[in-house]
C-alpha cells in the first residue's frame, strides 16, 4: 500500500488506488452483513 | 472494474478527461455520516425486542448500507451502466440459487437430516408399481 501510495502521489498508477479501494469496500460489504448476523441476531 | 475516476466520461478519451473536473464529486464524509447513523439505528432497533423490528433494522438496514457502499464507495455510480446491470444480474442469480437450495440445505445438516416423506412415498409407489402388472388388467 505504501508503494501504491508513493506512486499515486506522483499521479502514477492511480488505478491501483481504485482497486485497493474496491477490495477494501468488498470486505466492508461482507462485514455489513456479518455484524448483525453475529452480534445482533446471535 | 472500469477506472471510473480517470475515465468517467469515456467518450472524452483518457488523456482529455484527466485535466477536466467533471461533475462527479461525491461527498464521502456525508455518505460515511449517513452510514454511521444507519449503524446506530441497526444497533438500537433490535434492543426493543420485537422480532420484525429486529429483522428490519438489522438486515433491512444492512441491505441499504450495502447498496450505499457499493454505489458510492465502490463507484458503481461512476462506472459504465453495464457494470450496474452485471452486479444486479449477479445478485438476482445469487438469491435465486440460494432460495432454490435453502429448503434442502437447511434440513440436511449432518445428523439432523431427515428423510423426507415424499421420498418414502416414492419408494412405496415404486414397489407397488413393480407388483402391480402381475395382477389385473390395469386401471
Amino acid at each position: 500500500m505504501g508503494f501504491v501510495a508513493s506512486a499515486a502521489r506522483k499521479n502514477q498508477e492511480l488505478h491501483r488506488v481504485e482497486l485497493i479501494g474496491v477490495y477494501w469496500h468488498f470486505v466492508d460489504l461482507v462485514w455489513i452483513f456479518l455484524f448483525p448476523l453475529l452480534y445482533i441476531a446471535k | 472494474m472500469a477506472h471510473p475516476q480517470a475515465h468517467a466520461h469515456t467518450h472524452e478519451g483518457p488523456e482529455h478527461s484527466h485535466d477536466h473536473s467533471h461533475g462527479h464529486h461525491t461527498n464521502y464524509v456525508k455518505i460515511w455520516a449517513i452510514l454511521l447513523v444507519l449503524l446506530v439505528v441497526s444497533i438500537l432497533g433490535p434492543e426493543i425486542g420485537i422480532k420484525w423490528v429486529t429483522l428490519v433494522t438489522a438486515f433491512g438496514i444492512a441491505v441499504v448500507k450495502a447498496y450505499m457502499v457499493a454505489r458510492y464507495f465502490m463507484h458503481i455510480n461512476l462506472a459504465a451502466r453495464y457494470v450496474g446491470y452485471l452486479v444486479t444480474t449477479m445478485l438476482v442469480f445469487m438469491l435465486l440459487f440460494f432460495a432454490g437450495t435453502a429448503g434442502d440445505v437447511m434440513n440436511s445438516e449432518g445428523r439432523n437430516w431427515t428423510k423426507p416423506l415424499w421420498l418414502e412415498q416414492q419408494a412405496k409407489d415404486a414397489a407397488a408399481r413393480e407388483a402391480g402388472p402381475s395382477h389385473g388388467e390395469g386401471h
